[in-house]
């Protein structure tokens, strides 16, 4: 079970940064097939969700993001560090 | 109305260089220029009977075989009587309050004159030049490889901070100001620089440091004609206000005086920034990448001064000089105000040849400096800008001629004539908002998987320039060569250059 929170922040950001309808926003959308992003997006998606949510992810662990409930996890296990201060205020 | 395979915004460095590799490869381009002549950074200038670089002070890798020199030579651009090397027993001096050191031509002499200066330090200094040259070599488009890619090696080259790999090997804050003093030349700050972006920029002025013997124009004209020779245009005064695109793609490219050029390709040596704003859809762009273009950092603003001073004696026209203060590399971009001292200062001879019993010596000095210090100004028109303006350059200008004095006594009342230029200059030249030499700020966090370019969100749109993979002159060509390779492909080319490389002993 995902942290509502943070799927309510992640859905919240990739809707106003991608313009995706929130009815789209499901754990199994892919994000190139399902969402239509594409690689360039990927890119944009990782610095938007490091900017707004507050979280800094490294490069290979974006590359191997595939659906938006990888994401969710990405995102809850990297709350769950010592120290991280992440913003999931909408 | 004539159609172009590619239409080229923009003729610096990588714009000219993309515009020479594909009309090499049988590609038509057109290279649009606004200025009066072509060249970008590379731009001199004429005052005082002397000429005056704004960009191009000096570059690396140029001896035969080395990275620089190898692409020139591809590229049908390379005339050595544009260049001249600089001294090898010491081209550029780094004054720091309590010391001064010399870096000679070549790695195993660096070593050895650090190794003089902190001998206990040895180890550390061996370790520091044996992973430059290791991080060098996972570049591919430097090095001219054609093998496949070592990703993890690329990643750790891009991801480790300078701080870190430097910190880990010597304790030695001298030395450690030392090993970062080519920061000035990236405007990154060793916490946030890519170790393997300062390897390249140290690699290359090591191996092969050259001065430009008739300024950065002669290197430029050397461009456009190989792209002329290849069939290329090149057409000055044409400034780009819009890209048009036409379902997602990019169809043409206008100019303010009503010309418009057809591309299959557009490619962009402007700005990224600067590019993007040209493009007429901005629906094209998802909110979040306009949010991160406007977010995106840049580097700090620049100033300059460019004069002449009667202290001939006190320099040597194949050397470079960089002056330190104690407060060290990492605050050396936080700013008090213009009547503050800079941190760091950068001084080049304007000519490489100064004849014995010469009276003045021409030079650019250079500062970093925030552009908010001028914004004031940003509006107001190139050569029209006010006594207010004037003035508020003249504050910093005394404060940076003060600094030097502290290594040059009397350096300020040597100088018999003088002109300056802002950050608002350079944004009347390069597009840069923070008035920067450098483009976007190239710290870990804009490198790598976050690097700009060359694709856009415009499938027929690239973007090349300082600002898409590192800067400087060596910088800039590398990028222009890989947005080629994104048209005609990297692998064939690679190829070639690595043969160019290999016949010249390399």
């Amino acid at each position: 079970m995902n942290n509502e929170k943070v799927v309510a922040k992640v859905n919240d950001v990739m809707r106003r940064g991608f313009e995706i309808p929130a009815d789209k926003l499901i754990p199994s959308a892919t994000l190139f097939e399902d969402l239509g992003l594409d690689s360039l997006d990927a890119v944009d998606m990782l610095v938007h969700l490091e900017e707004n949510i507050g979280v800094k992810v490294d490069g290979e662990q974006i590359m191997k993001v595939r659906t938006l409930q990888d994401i969710y996890t990405l995102v809850e296990n990297l709350a769950a560090e010592p120290g991280a201060h992440i913003k999931l205020d909408i | 109305m004539k159609k172009y395979d590619v239409v080229i915004i923009g003729s610096g460095v990588s714009s000219l260089t993309s515009a020479a590799i594909l009309s090499k490869k049988g590609y038509s381009v057109c290279v649009l220029e606004q200025h009066t002549k072509p060249g970008g950074y590379m731009h001199c200038f004429s005052r005082f009977g002397e000429r005056f670089d704004t960009g191009a002070h000096y570059v690396g890798a140029l001896d035969r075989g080395q990275p620089f020199h190898t692409l020139l030579t591809y590229l049908n651009a390379y005339d050595p009587s544009v260049f001249v090397p600089l001294d090898p027993t010491g081209f550029d001096v780094f004054r720091f309050p309590e010391f001064e050191i010399q870096f000679p031509k070549g790695y195993a002499q660096v070593i050895n004159v650090l190794t003089e200066r902190f001998p206990t330090e040895a180890l550390a200094i061996q370790s520091f030049f044996s992973e430059i040259q290791t991080a060098v070599q996972c570049f591919p488009t430097y090095e001219f490889s054609d093998e496949t890619i070592d990703q993890i090696s690329v990643m750790r080259a891009i991801e480790t901070p300078l701080s870190v790999v430097v910190q880990r090997l010597t304790k030695n804050a001298d030395l450690q100001a030392v090993l970062y003093s080519y920061c000035t030349l990236h405007g990154v700050i060793p916490s946030d620089a890519p170790f393997g972006l300062h390897a390249i920029m140290m690699d290359s002025i090591i191996r092969g440091p050259y001065g430009f013997a008739k300024g950065g124009d002669a290197f430029t004209e050397t461009l456009v004609r190989a792209i002329q020779k290849n069939g290329g245009e090149v057409h000055l005064r044409k400034r780009v206000n819009r890209i048009e695109i036409e379902n997602g793609n990019a169809k043409a490219v206008h100019a303010a005086d009503g010309g418009r050029y057809e591309g299959k390709w557009v490619l962009s040596g402007c700005h990224p920034k600067h590019t993007f704003q040209l493009v007429d859809r901005q629906e094209v762009f998802s909110p979040a990448f306009r949010e991160r273009m406007k977010n995106i950092k840049e580097t700090v603003g620049i100033f300059g001064i460019y004069g002449l001073s009667s202290q001939t004696h006190s320099f040597n026209p194949l050397k470079n000089y960089y002056y330190f203060s104690n407060q060290g590399i990492e605050n050396a971009f936080n700013f008090g105000s213009p009547n503050s001292k800079p941190s760091a200062a950068f001084l080049c001879p304007a000519s490489r040849t100064l004849s014995a019993g010469a009276e003045k010596f021409p030079f650019s000095l250079h500062a970093a400096s925030p552009m908010g210090w001028f914004s004031d100004w940003r509006d107001s028109s190139f050569g029209k800008r006010p006594d207010d303006y004037r003035q508020q350059k003249e504050v910093f200008a005394e404060q940076v001629f003060k600094f030097v004095g502290e290594y040059h006594p009397h350096f300020r009342e040597s100088l018999s004539k003088y002109v300056t230029s802002s950050p608002v200059t350079n944004l009347h030249y390069n597009g840069s908002e923070e008035g920067s030499s450098y483009g976007i700020y190239h710290s870990i966090q804009n490198t790598g998987a976050r690097a700009l370019g060359p694709r856009t969100h415009v499938p027929n749109l690239l973007i090349t320039g300082q600002s898409t993979l590192f800067p400087g002159i060596l910088g800039a060509a590398v990028a222009g060569l890989r947005t080629a390779g994104h048209i005609v492909g990297i692998k064939p080319i690679l190829k070639e250059l690595k043969e160019i490389k290999l016949a010249n002993g390399c």
